[in-house]
């Protein structure tokens, strides 16, 4: 892999200023959300494994980028810390899928987490 | 985090326990190949970290069937058995000759029924052995990128920790040109009880 | 043998297939075909079928609830469990809701044709 290219895992997330590529792959039911701010060329890229951490016991430390509420915050801190600013960040979603019908009765984990991570 | 720390003692004992598990399921398939020889790598327990499970099968960006079942009952686990897709066509020749291998709803069905009877054979030797009743849920398939089907199946089973026990074993068929590895992810509850079962805590 | 009515229920096209294949070779009648529980519970007081193969690993409706229910409507019911769990709980529960015997996947043809004749003939 090129210097300039960093690669995403599950539950992770990175950013990156002025040039260079940020990469995840397979995200399935997974969501990867990209932030983009194009005027101070600050990108940032989370993959995201579920909607809301909830179940997590807060009073332990826990890898914030596991879910929608906490890694998006944390990923818009880390490119503000580069010089991105809120009003300039444009968002791509992607990921999110059904692979497997299972039979459940309320809505999809993928689903859950585009809801959660509603962005303008 | 797990409530306690796995250490290699355990991981040694669920490797001997995956090794009688997957040996049966393997013997069913054998059967249902027509007593085909099949080859089986000695499966593999690992704590793995989160980050790094959806490339446990190698490569996890190559397309995959991939049949999902979810056992529950006195412990919960999540079976996988994942194919590429030349393998699930020669799978699906050999079982109904004559056609070529494609995924319709019969070759489909193939792969599904196959990963029933993988998993049922398994569970079979796990409740003899433990005593443990787990009941299988209905075979689900995905065909997709090897890593976003791990990750979908973690993610929809709540297998979060930071660190992930995985059960990996590889088979081999000697003449129809199949290859397959299971993966077995059980839930942390569920290895407590097997572990208090097999006297390690 | 000849002509005895046979309800195959599984949720896998494939093994449907497999069993009807078998038991039209070995002269009997394919009565019906069910996908899950509810469908063999169903189809059962409809076609009234002389044995009815029941998987027990289904949606909608697992094997062992339809053995129960058919078994209250008709409890001269001629059912034979094809499933592949074995687990020995679940062959004294299928047993004792009424199945007349437990078949475990995967299996030979012989093992199927003997265990209906045993049963119906």
């Amino acid at each position: 892999m090129e210097d300039n290219t960093i690669k995403v895992k599950i539950a992770d997330l990175a950013v990156k200023k002025n040039e260079g590529v940020i990469v995840t792959v397979g995200l399935g039911s997974c969501v990867g959300i990209a932030l983009y701010d194009s005027v101070n060329k600050v990108g940032g890229l989370a993959h995201i494994l579920l909607a809301d951490s909830k179940l997590q016991n807060k009073n332990e430390s826990f890898n914030k980028a596991k879910f929608a509420d906490t890694a998006i915050p944390l990923l818009i801190g880390k490119m503000e810390s580069l010089g991105a600013e809120r009003k300039n960040l444009r968002a791509k979603i992607a990921g999110g899928s059904q692979l497997f019908n299972f039979q459940k009765k309320g809505i999809s984990i993928g689903e859950k987490i585009l809801l959660q991570s509603s962005v303008s | 985090m797990h409530a306690f720390k796995i250490d290699d003692n355990m991981l040694d004992a669920l490797k001997e326990l995956a090794n009688i598990g997957i040996g049966n399921a393997v013997t069913s398939l054998s059967q249902l190949l027509g007593e085909e020889k099949i080859n089986m790598v000695i499966p593999v327990a690992t704590l793995v970290p989160l980050q790094d499970a959806p490339e446990s099968l190698g490569e996890e960006e190559i397309p995959v069937a991939g049949v999902y079942i979810k056992a529950a009952g006195d412990v919960d686990l999540t079976v996988l058995f994942v194919l590429s897709l030349d393998s699930a066509a020669n799978l699906i020749t050999n079982l109904i000759p004559g056609t070529k291998g494609g995924l319709d709803q019969m070759g489909i069905s193939v792969l599904i029924e196959v990963g029933n009877i993988l998993t049922g054979s398994y569970l079979n030797a796990v409740s003899l052995m433990t005593g443990l009743n787990l009941l299988p849920s209905p075979p689900q398939i995905a065909v997709d990128m090897s890593g976003a089907i791990i990750s979908t199946v973690m993610a929809e089973n709540q297998l979060i920790d930071d660190e992930v026990v995985l059960l990996r074993t590889t088979i081999r068929t000697m003449e129809s040109r199949i290859d397959g590895n299971i993966l077995i992810l059980p839930d942390g509850g569920a290895l407590e009880k097997i572990f208090s079962i097999l006297g390690l805590r | 043998m000849l002509g005895k009515r046979i309800l195959i229920t599984d949720d896998t096209a494939f093994m449907r297939m497999t069993l009807r294949n078998i038991l039209v070779k070995n002269g009997y009648e394919i009565a019906g075909e069910a996908e899950d529980g509810v469908q063999a519970v169903e189809q059962y007081m409809i076609i009234k079928p002389d044995l009815v193969t029941m998987d027990i690993t289904m949606p909608n409706m697992d094997g062992i609830t339809a053995i129960k229910k058919i078994m209250e409507k008709d409890p001269d019911a001629k059912i034979v469990v094809v499933s592949a769990m074995g687990q020995k709980a679940l062959v004294i529960e299928a047993l004792n809701s009424g199945a007349k015997d437990f078949i475990v996947k995967p299996f030979q043809p012989d093992r199927i044709v003997e265990a209906l004749q045993k049963v119906i003939g």
